[in-house]
């Protein structure tokens, strides 16, 4: 076995065991980004010479017999809308194509701290907005499994990095599914934490009351070691909760008595057999080892996705308004005033669904619409979480799948953005409520494309989630490794 | 409900050109389209309460950022200032 397809947590071991050296295995890893990523266009930026030289340092801490965290020497990828000081953040967009962050974003502080190694900033969808990377500037990041399908999006690069061994584990954001749909795409572990428990500061602002920082894996074990390093208070960003996790040494597979929610009236979205049938197998596979199944409705699901849109929309709106081609980013050429600047260098920079985004928030945040769209996606927001809070008190898991589809061709569904849109279906509840939410893989379709399948739990209760989706892990046989 | 898209585009400092703009207003039509489903909402049932976060205390701390670090980043700087064309006449 080669040292790329080990998980990270085995690796933190192997190292800990001085069974291999931290430079030993960033070598290995930067030997199989230049084998295979040409195929999938994962990295937008690589740093393999700071990769070294951390490793180095790392190297002989260990061999002076410092007593490093787990994560010490593990090669690590960020999405590249994340701050790493030194490094250029694109957004994979054209309008950052040349931005050089001046700071760390507080979770890549953290990974500093306890010794990650970052090996390069991870292709992704224009400023976070689609569901297939083929929005990012930088051309479309592909699927291990079937590099003709997209990786999902919009942490492409992060799930197809981890999937294909290019990196251990990945940083990536989460907004209305970013990390989880990739996740399932690529058959990689994808996590949402709860809203606050992990620092967005120095991470590139989309929506901010949906947009959380989280993890994409091989394994439930690493999902819990890279959260437990990431989650924090952080004063700078001021919807960070003050409470710290240990999901990792706590990690337990026991689902006996668990009880989970099934909404089975979300289904009829799904038209792939296969992903209703993998569903039921991982939900036998659940009652099996112990847990009680229990058919929950939600109700107004239909709003959701309509919800997630408007908010987002107007959020994105207004956040993206500082790219306006005076203090940093894409200036248009020979501009005549300063209106010009804004509207050409806009214009120029932005590609079309950052267009249409920025436009849809725009129009529902204007006069005459604010109160048909905007403050009744609030209401209807409320509403969701509402429901969502009281089903929490009869179950402790809500189990859906992640995605109505698998990985689709690149090149599809581009100029059909309500069908690209549908492809959030069920992961915008756990954004909206503000609950924490990961994607397992639980099954491959006839293709041999990967299936997820997503829990989701109360606020806070991320133990409690990583429990279930370990003890599923645990009792699941698993799915192929992706051959490329 | 149909959307104006060059007053939507001029409000988002956006231009969109005469051959995009058919594409752009069928797209933004079906997005709103979806959106519709809300009109039907009752916000009085949702009781949309303004949460606040926490002010943290406003006190000087050390900056990690050096002046020249964010001016690298622009497109033109000069004393200390960012360059736009001249705006009063």
């Amino acid at each position: 076995m080669e040292l790329f397809e080990y998980k990270a947590f085995e690796l933190a071991q192997m190292l800990t065991d001085k069974q291999i050296s931290s430079s030993e295995l960033v070598s290995a890893f930067i030997n199989r980004i230049n084998t295979v990523d040409k195929k999938l266009n994962a990295f937008i930026t690589k740093c393999f010479d700071d990769a070294l030289e951390q490793a180095r340092i790392i190297d002989q801490k260990r061999v002076s017999g410092a007593n490093l965290p787990l994560i010490a020497g593990i090669p690590i990828g960020i999405k590249d809308n994340i701050s790493v000081k030194g490094l250029k953040m694109t957004c994979g967009s054209k309008m950052l194509e040349n931005y050089v962050a001046p700071y760390d974003a507080a979770v890549i502080e953290k990974l500093r701290q306890s010794g990650g190694i970052m090996l390069g900033k991870l292709n992704m969808d224009e400023f976070a907005m689609g569901s297939s990377n083929q929005t990012s500037y930088f051309g479309a990041c592909r699927d291990p499994y079937d590099t003709s399908k997209v990786s999902g999006g919009s942490s492409g690069g992060c799930a197809a990095a981890v999937s294909a061994g290019e990196a251990a584990c990945a940083l990536g954001s989460d907004t209305g599914g970013s990390i989880r749909q990739p996740s399932a795409f690529c058959g990689t572990v994808g996590f949402k934490p709860t809203y606050g428990t992990v620092s967005r500061y120095g991470l590139t602002a989309f929506a901010s009351s949906f947009d959380q920082i989280g993890t994409v894996c091989k394994c439930v074990k690493d999902t819990a070691m890279l959260f437990d390093v990431i989650s924090d208070k952080d004063h700078r960003d001021s919807t960070s909760v003050d409470k710290k996790y240990n999901c990792y040494n706590s990690l337990c597979s026991d689902a006996y008595g668990l009880k989970i929610g099934v909404p089975r009236e979300l289904f009829e979205s799904v038209s792939h057999p296969d992903i209703i049938d993998s569903f039921n197998r991982s939900v036998n596979l659940f009652k099996d080892t112990g847990a009680q199944i229990i058919d929950i409705s939600i109700e107004n699901t239909k709003l959701a996705l309509a919800a997630y849109y408007v908010i987002s929309s107007a959020e994105a709106s207004s956040n993206l308004g500082r790219f306006d081609g005076v203090r940093f980013g894409y200036r248009a050429k020979d501009c005549k005033d300063i209106n010009d600047i804004f509207i050409r260098s806009r214009t120029q920079g932005f590609g079309d669904e950052c267009k249409r985004r920025i436009m849809l928030g725009t129009f529902v945040l204007s006069a005459g619409f604010y109160d048909d769209y905007y403050k009744k996606a609030l209401a209807a927001a409320k509403m969701i979480t509402k429901r969502l809070d009281s089903l929490f008190e009869q179950v402790d898991i809500i189990a859906l799948p992640t995605s109505p589809e698998t990985a689709f061709a690149v090149g599809d569904k581009l100029d059909d953005p309500v069908k690209m849109y549908q492809s959030d279906v069920f992961t915008v509840f756990a954004n909206i409520a503000g609950i924490p939410a990961i994607s397992v893989p639980c099954g491959v379709d006839k293709n041999g494309l990967p299936i997820g399948l997503q829990l989701m739990s109360k606020r806070f209760d991320e133990q409690v989630l990583l429990n279930a989706a370990y003890a599923f892990e645990s009792a699941f046989e698993g799915i192929p490794k992706p051959r490329l | 409900m149909t959307v104006d898209v060059d007053r939507i585009a001029q409000l988002s400092k956006l231009e969109i050109l005469p051959e995009q703009k058919s594409r752009f207003e069928k797209q933004m039509n079906e997005i709103v389209e979806m959106a519709d489903i809300l009109l039907a909402v009752d916000e009085q049932d949702a009781d949309i309460e303004q949460h606040f976060a926490d002010l943290r205390q406003d006190i000087v701390t050390q900056s990690c950022m050096t002046q020249q670090s964010v001016a690298n980043n622009a497109p033109s700087f000069k004393n200390g200032c960012f360059c736009v064309p001249k705006t009063v006449e």
